[in-house]
């Protein structure tokens, strides 16, 4: 799931805090989400600048309160729902939500933030599987 | 001293060190036991290894600890129900047991393959909390060629393409779930024919102490129908996501998150629009369910599993579960197809 707790943030960086007020309303709205769509956000608070939506972003990261992950757009023009990564680390044929499999190399990736606890990208979930 | 090599090799493919970690913990206190490593190698193969050759953990809970970390990977369930009493009650452990392996005695499983063939390798009742289940575990083993994608120009009329051979092991299970439910669990796949061709060597095998002709496919579509009906009173067990309708014209509606597994039929205009669909005699072809953290259960985190998509009978976990966590969505699927 991802966190709502942006506000404390805005105290780092007080320009922001109108963007963080804003992502803590817009999780508290999509609460069973599990990962923030930047695109779908904007979408969703089209009062906010890009780029402070961005740099506000940003700062969630460095404060170890989101990760970033990518994932890859259907052919239906939903979210798969894997996550990875890096854009690199996205296998060439991954299923869909149908678990139809599909060619990933011609479909668009998406950036997508998950909350740090529970919101560990899928690919890094199998690495940790393995891991000491 | 017994060589535990194969086993301590499929400890450390299939379990995570938390796991290991977990059960050493539990022998602690007895002779040489130690829980911390410097890496997963030196806990599976020190560690583990010490504490089994020094008789301070019961080696079928080291068995039962590669049961947990191999047989819940991402995977297909098929259920069927047996609706004929005097069958069910025939198949009990001992009488599985000795219709395949000759045996009703309980024997230690057997961990190696059989290059390209599928055999039996564990038969073992289930739990203590369910005295009458049983499962029959299945290693497969498969060597396919995998391109590469190397492409060698030798001449211009002479392109070779670069394969490999890749070898697969591969888990099939059946589950008896008494009082009447048979399970078939097979791995998720890229390919539909060879998950197919999975639930066909399972029944093979099993054909001998399965009577399937006496049983049924238990179809889930009324199951689906129900979770939408009840998920307002049921908020705190589950919630809804991608789902496929079928309207008496045999048009298909599907509804898919945008993000995977969202709350799809909570509120707003997908609930209202499929509310609809119901009400116009439309009936369910698939449903995805999201079940909720239940700590009492002993399962982590929410099980998403896909209801009906291929076969009405059938439930796909697309993610690694607990064996705890798939019984509970079970468990749950068998009370809401009561009422």
């Amino acid at each position: 799931m991802l966190p709502h707790n942006f506000a404390h943030l805005a105290s780092a960086e007080p320009r922001l805090r109108a963007v963080f007020s804003g992502l803590d309303r817009w999780v508290e709205s999509h609460r069973t989400w599990p990962w923030l769509v930047p695109g779908i956000v904007a979408r969703d608070l089209p009062t906010l600048d890009a780029f402070d939506l961005a740099d506000a972003l940003g700062l969630a990261v460095s404060h170890g309160l989101l990760r970033v992950a990518y994932t890859v757009l259907t052919p239906s023009g939903v979210l798969a729902d894997q996550s990875f990564e890096s854009p690199s680390a996205i296998p060439s044929l991954i299923p869909d939500r149908r678990e139809y499999y599909f060619e990933t190399g011609s479909l668009p990736i998406v950036p997508i933030y998950t909350g740090i606890k529970g919101g560990v990208p899928d690919e890094m979930a199998e690495r940790e599987l393995g891991a000491s | 001293m017994e060589d535990y090599k194969q086993l301590l090799d499929l400890i450390e493919q299939q379990c995570t060190a938390e796991q290991v970690k977990a059960l050493l913990r539990t022998a602690s206190g007895n002779k040489n036991v130690k829980v911390s490593a410097a890496s997963k190698e030196e806990l599976v193969r020190k560690n583990l290894r010490e504490a089994l050759d020094s008789h301070s953990l019961d080696l079928e809970k080291v068995y039962d600890l590669l049961r947990e970390g191999e047989e819940n990977g991402p995977q297909h369930i098929l259920y069927f129900r047996c609706p004929h009493k005097d069958v069910a009650q025939q198949l009990t452990l001992g009488h599985v047991r000795s219709t395949l392996l000759g045996t009703s005695a309980p024997i230690p499983p057997r961990l190696e393959v059989k290059r390209q063939d599928y055999v039996i390798a564990d038969v073992r009742s289930w739990n203590d909390r369910k005295p009458l289940d049983w499962a029959v575990k299945i290693y497969g083993h498969e060597v396919r060629e995998e391109p590469t994608g190397e492409v060698i120009r030798e001449s211009p009329s002479r392109i070779l393409k670069v394969f490999v051979e890749e070898e697969y092991r591969y888990i099939l299970m059946a589950r008896w779930n008494a009082p009447d439910l048979l399970e078939l669990r097979v791995p998720r796949d890229s390919s539909v024919v060879r998950v197919d061709n999975w639930y066909k060597i399972l029944r093979q095998q099993l054909r001998m102490v399965i009577p399937f002709d006496r049983f049924s496919p238990w179809s889930l579509r009324g199951v689906s129908k129900v979770l939408f009906d009840e998920q307002e009173r049921n908020k705190r067990i589950y919630r809804l996501g991608d789902a496929q309708l079928e309207d008496p014209d045999h048009n298909f509606v599907t509804f898919e998150s945008f993000v995977p597994d969202s709350d799809l039929f909570g509120e707003g205009a997908a609930k209202s629009a499929a509310q609809d669909l119901l009400l116009h005699n439309s009936s369910y072809k698939h449903q995805r369910v999201i079940w909720l953290e239940q700590k009492d259960e002993k399962f982590a985190g929410e099980i998403s599993c896909m209801i009906g998509l291929r076969a009405e009978n059938e439930v796909i976990f697309s993610r690694h579960q607990t064996s705890r966590g798939i019984d509970y969505v079970t468990a749950q699927l068998r009370a809401f197809s009561k009422r």
